[in-house]
């Protein structure tokens, strides 16, 4: 049991790989393809921000913020300066690391609610920036003409393309967490999670484990930010506000606190249920508010804490049919 | 710089400071009795706005009914979100009970926007709009009675909570929810009171600035993150310093906007929010730490 | 002679706004040995714990572990250096499973860069799998070995005290500082746990410091007793000569009854 863990994961993992392999080929049209690709990117932010969240129960409001800074940093160099797509890529991730480094010496200090307003004045302030400096980013209506993203002289011309490259990166991302979860790393953000006073007397470094997986995050951010930039071709202020970061939060939980896949499911069930609604039309914002409270009344587990009580239930009525036939 | 437009910043700062005022105290006062932070806080201000400019246009109310009208009926909807929404989902942890208030507000904004549709709308000066002439400084007459409202209000609120045995009450429930049951208290309705209550506090900031700023089905989005920040700003525990806070937010963004750049006065004012902050983690006026999430 | 102590505290002053919690404690631990801090209810005992692994800032004084001096070195880096320490109030994991929660202590000496574990190198997996066997193996020690994969909130009181110590002890500490483990504990499950903190001394070769009320275990155990009154060192010796000591009575009784 203890060690079948990593195979669990494996198999998990292998699972999920297949459904996205086989999704193109159950979808009706190519439109919910590119709903499917912004899923994916978004699961990948996800993933990120529930190790922070509902690993190290540290909250973050900024994470659009670290979207965006990838996705526009890729975007001026790739468009404006004429770098290469990889090097642009690799220099937005890398830039969004090394500003949530910097960020995370003052901001994590803080805690609870006062660290939640910290992150979202950061992400507000990054924001700001995206609208008014005009002259780098193209202000309000946006920064058009960002190349289609080319690897080792192969560009992803086709949305199917694209779409097994963004699956084919989520599934790793995916993989790199699971691991991380359960390793020294992972258990101190768990132990950290729950007692700092407790995690200290092992000789858990509080501030190197918080500021780690807060750059990790940020990181899983920027790398989703550079693959929505080079899909996308086109990016705007308005995709990386306060909105979208309260979204995140709200992936996070309604998916599951403190898991991968949770993570994964809040992240395509909340991407694509807006495009169901619109065929409500008018009541489509009054359809998807009332839908969050009804899950957090109904599943306050999230989804994968749901799921996992139904499957414990599902098996242990199993094991009660199955008991009177046994010798 | 001129001292005139100096005073100039300084009453527009307050003014709309004392509507993040209001919405920074009813943060606190749902904070203070249930650990949430309610994100449909600025959805109470909006709705006051909103429903004062409808029942005067709509059922031709005069001014002074349809001002109070729409402050009855938010704090009646603030009853109504305790009841259907939140009361429904105890159990569920504080962040949980956020993303809770995160779609109530979401509802909210869908509702007045289905209804009355996106349009922005102006609510009349409650007393005229000939401008006041003092020191130099042009003052609108709405100025002073968002200025006057607003510490009408807050010394009522003081008063409640001192010297009322249901203001007593609340305050008992926000420092030990359990102790306060053992003595009696019905923490359940202390929990739909404190709705009800920050509701009309959020309308009362709204009804007053709508004439001023103009009102729409979103305006409630911004006011609320200020609020939040002013709370932040002045210390969650502390009603009363939260709303310094969004006197002192106010000042800061009409400062910001005169003297250096309007484009960044929001930018502006949160670097200097941040940096305050993490100087004082717990807020300007607060004592206790606010790490209940 | 006395051989070197393992831990040496000198002059610790410690001050909460204007109280005075200790005053100038001096504390040796001869190595192998396990010594006991008593004292009447807030004498000090807990602070000092506080003082020695750094989780308490001390207004003066030195802490030295084997000859080295670890004042100015925060919490976790005097963890790592091999004092860890339990709580009197339980502080187990409750988001883990018991062993986890005891991987957890092998945090100090189960190392890898982080980038070994997000890619799963086999340098990964090695001290992983050795990680788990220490944890397995303290577990056993402990006597929770059936419960490695129960969720740890669901562990009963003084199987939590004992994950406690597993974790402790996994951490392979040179000095194991225990706040109060008897607290809660019925009296067969008292002497269980003097058997199981003499054997930490004895097999796994841990000098012990203990905190603790429960004058039975104390004196039963104890290789020396240091003696905490007001936040003052009042008397040193062992469990006899303490127990003979008119001070230490009259600390305990209180004047009115002499």
């Amino acid at each position: 049991m203890t060690a079948g863990r990593g195979a669990g994961n494996l198999a998990a993992l292998a699972g999920f790989a297949a459904l996205v392999a086989a999704a193109p080929w159950l979808l009706p049209n190519d439109y919910y393809l590119s709903t499917l690709i912004l899923a994916f990117l978004n699961a990948m932010i996800v993933i990120g921000l529930n190790l922070l969240l509902g690993y190290a129960g540290q909250i973050s409001l900024g994470h659009g913020a670290f979207y965006g800074l990838a996705a526009y940093t890729t975007a001026v160099l790739t468009a404006a300066h004429g770098w290469p797509v990889g090097a642009g890529c690799a220099a937005g991730v890398a830039l969004t690391a090394a500003v949530a480094y910097l960020i995370s010496i003052p901001t994590l200090k803080l805690a609870g609610n006062s660290l939640a307003m910290a992150t979202l004045g950061f992400g507000l302030i990054v924001h700001i920036v995206f609208n008014e400096a005009i002259a780098i980013t193209g202000g309000p209506s946006g920064f058009v003409g960002i190349p289609r993203l080319a690897l080792f002289g192969r560009v992803f011309e086709s949305d199917l393309e694209y779409y097994f490259l963004v699956g084919g990166v989520l599934v790793l991302l995916a993989w790199a967490a699971l691991n991380l979860i359960d390793s020294r790393v992972g258990r101190a953000m768990r132990a950290i999670h729950t007692s700092e006073r407790a995690a200290e007397a092992v000789g858990i470094d509080i501030t190197g484990a918080k500021r780690f997986i807060f750059v990790l995050s940020a990181a899983y951010a920027g790398l989703a930010g550079v693959l929505y930039a080079h899909y996308l071709c086109f990016v705007a202020p308005s995709s990386f506000g306060f909105h979208f970061s309260v979204t995140l939060i709200v992936m996070v939980v309604l998916g599951g606190m403190a898991s991968v896949w949770g993570a994964v499911a809040g992240a395509v069930f909340l991407t694509v249920l807006p495009e169901f609604l619109r065929a409500f039309e008018d009541v489509e914002t009054l359809l998807y508010g009332a839908i969050l409270v009804l899950c957090v009344v109904f599943v306050p587990q999230g989804i994968a804490g749901g799921a996992s009580r139904l499957g414990r239930a599902l098996l242990a009525r199993l094991g009660a049919a199955r008991r009177p036939h046994a010798p | 710089m001129d001292t005139a437009s100096l005073l100039q910043y300084l009453v527009s700062g307050l003014t709309v400071g004392s509507t993040y005022g209001l919405t920074a105290l009813g943060f606190t006062i749902i904070f203070n009795t249930t650990g949430i932070i309610n994100f449909a806080q600025g959805e109470f201000v909006m709705l006051g706005g909103m429903l004062a400019v409808i029942l005067g246009q709509a059922l031709g109310l005069p001014l002074v009914p349809a001002v109070l009208g729409a402050v009855a009926l938010t704090t009646l909807a603030g009853g109504l979100v305790e009841r259907l929404a939140i009361r429904p989902a105890r159990g569920a942890s504080p962040i949980q009970l956020v993303i809770v208030t995160i779609g109530v507000s979401i509802l909210i904004r869908g509702l007045v926007m289905l209804l009355w549709g996106k349009d922005t709308f102006a609510l009349p000066h409650f007393s005229g709009m000939r401008p006041i002439l003092f020191a130099g400084a042009a003052m609108l007459p709405q100025s002073l009675w968002v200025l006057a409202v607003t510490l009408t209000l807050l010394a009522a609120l003081r008063a409640f909570f001192t010297a009322t045995i249901h203001g007593k009450a609340m305050l008992a429930c926000s420092h030990d929810p359990g102790a306060a049951a053992l003595v009696g208290v019905n923490v359940r309705r202390m929990v739909l009171a404190s709705f009800m209550l920050s509701a009309l506090v959020g309308a009362v900031g709204g009804v007053i600035l709508a004439p001023l700023t103009m009102t729409a089905y979103d305006v409630g989005i911004l006011l609320g993150l200020k609020g939040f920040a002013a709370c932040i700003l002045g210390g969650l525990g502390n009603p009363f310093g939260a709303a310094a806070g969004g006197l002192i937010l106010g000042v800061l963004e009409a400062f910001g906007a005169g003297l250096v750049s309007s484009a960044y006065k929001d930018a502006i004012t949160f670097i200097i929010l941040l940096a305050l902050l993490f100087a004082r983690p717990t807020g300007l006026f607060g004592a206790r730490s606010a790490d209940r999430v | 002679m006395r051989p070197e102590p393992l831990l040496r505290c000198r002059e610790i002053t410690v001050r909460f706004g204007g109280v005075t919690a200790l005053a100038d404690v001096a504390l040796d631990v001869r190595p192998g040995s396990i010594t006991s801090i008593i004292g009447p209810n807030g004498a000090g005992k807990t602070t000092l714990l506080g003082a020695i692994t750094g989780m308490v800032r001390t207004a003066s004084g030195s802490v030295a572990l084997a000859g080295r001096d670890i004042s100015a070195r925060p919490a976790h880096a005097r963890a790592r250096a091999g004092i860890v320490r339990t709580f009197q109030n339980l502080e187990v994991f409750t988001n883990m499973t018991v062993v986890e929660n005891v991987m957890t202590g092998c945090h100090r000496h189960v190392r890898y860069p982080a980038l070994a574990a997000l890619l799963r190198t086999p340098r990964y997996r090695r001290e992983e799998r050795r990680c788990l066997d220490h944890a397995l193996d303290r577990l056993a020690f402990v006597g929770l070995g059936e419960l490695a994969d129960t969720p740890a909130a669901e562990l009963a009181f003084g199987q939590q005290r004992a994950l406690e110590l597993a974790r402790a002890v996994a951490a392979n500490p040179s000095l194991l500082l225990l706040d109060e483990p008897a607290a809660g504990l019925n009296m067969a499950e008292t002497r269980a746990l003097g058997a199981l903190i003499r054997r930490i001394r004895d097999d796994l070769g841990v000098t012990v410091v203990l905190v603790e009320h429960d004058m039975d275990l104390v004196m039963t155990i104890s290789d020396e007793i240091m003696v905490l009154n007001h936040g003052c060192n009042l008397a040193l010796g062992t469990p006899r000569q303490i127990q003979k000591n008119p001070e230490v009575v009259r600390a305990y009784l209180g004047d009115d009854d002499l």
